[in-house]
């Protein structure tokens, strides 16, 4: 185990496939979204079935009945 | 013999008292009450939760400090410790990418609904998503077998979910759909293989 402060140098494929890893680990349901807030990555799931996901006038998504 | 406190000499002297803590019989000196209990009353169920969040926690901090570990070792402890935890985070022994970048959890949840995310573990998944995309308003979406690129859309449009590993479509609105053939900023993320 790299003690912490180390940088940990990898390739960019292993990098990717960290990246997939630690998304999986938020979630592995198809449909699951992330996006990008103001301050913060934020995730979003519709409340029911049947929404359907709309850009807002501000540029964030929502969940929204059709 | 002065008494000490209201009581007569049957009751026990005050807690703090060194006659309160010592007292002499024929049998020498005996000394009893100590420590104090002190705190609110916990059950089992509690006592149990409590013991199981402070392992975890005590391990999370091991893993975090500049002590030598065995990554294996110390990533079944966790999962040993959080067996049980309904939804929570557990890390694979084949991510061990993942783990040697961080070596955190990155959230549990509790019987009661409520989640806990360490700090740092948060930090890093945000640093990450960032080095992918910056973009306020920008959606990673999930399909059926990988996390597909981020997609920036203008507001107005929706967006469509397609069945398999396809990624997501974006529709224009109504309104603009009438005025030109296509999508005129519609940004389809590029397909991943």
């Amino acid at each position: 185990m790299d003690s912490e402060g180390d940088p940990v140098y990898i390739s960019e494929a292993d990098a990717l496939r960290a990246m997939q890893a630690t998304l999986d680990l938020i979630s592995t349901q198809p449909g699951a979204i992330l996006y990008r807030g103001y301050n913060d990555w934020e995730a979003a799931a519709p409340d029911h079935p049947g929404q359907i996901l709309v850009i807002q006038a501000n540029g964030l998504p929502a969940w929204q009945d059709p | 013999m002065a008494q000490i406190g209201r009581g007569g000499g049957s009751r026990r002297p005050p807690y703090g008292t060194a006659a309160y803590l010592s007292r002499v019989t024929r049998h020498g000196t005996v000394t009893s009450g100590w420590p104090r209990p002190r705190g609110r009353k916990i059950d089992a169920w509690g006592r149990y939760w409590r013991d199981k969040f402070t392992a975890t926690v005590a391990l999370i901090k091991k893993l975090n400090s500049r002590e030598r570990i065995p990554m294996g070792d110390a990533i079944e402890a966790v999962n040993k410790a959080n067996r049980g935890l309904r939804g929570s985070a557990a890390i694979r022994l084949d991510d061990l990418d993942t783990a040697r970048l961080s070596g955190r959890l990155y959230a549990w949840r509790f019987p009661d609904g409520g989640v806990a995310y360490p700090a740092a573990a948060h930090y890093d998944a945000a640093r990450r998503l960032e080095w992918f995309e910056p973009m306020v308003g920008s959606i990673l979406t999930r399909t059926e077998e990988t996390w597909l690129p981020a997609i920036a859309c203008q507001p107005g449009y929706l967006l469509g979910s397609v069945s398999g590993s396809s990624p997501i479509g974006a529709c224009p609105p109504a309104r603009l759909a009438e005025q030109s053939e296509g999508p005129p900023d519609a940004k389809v993320p590029p397909s991943n293989g």
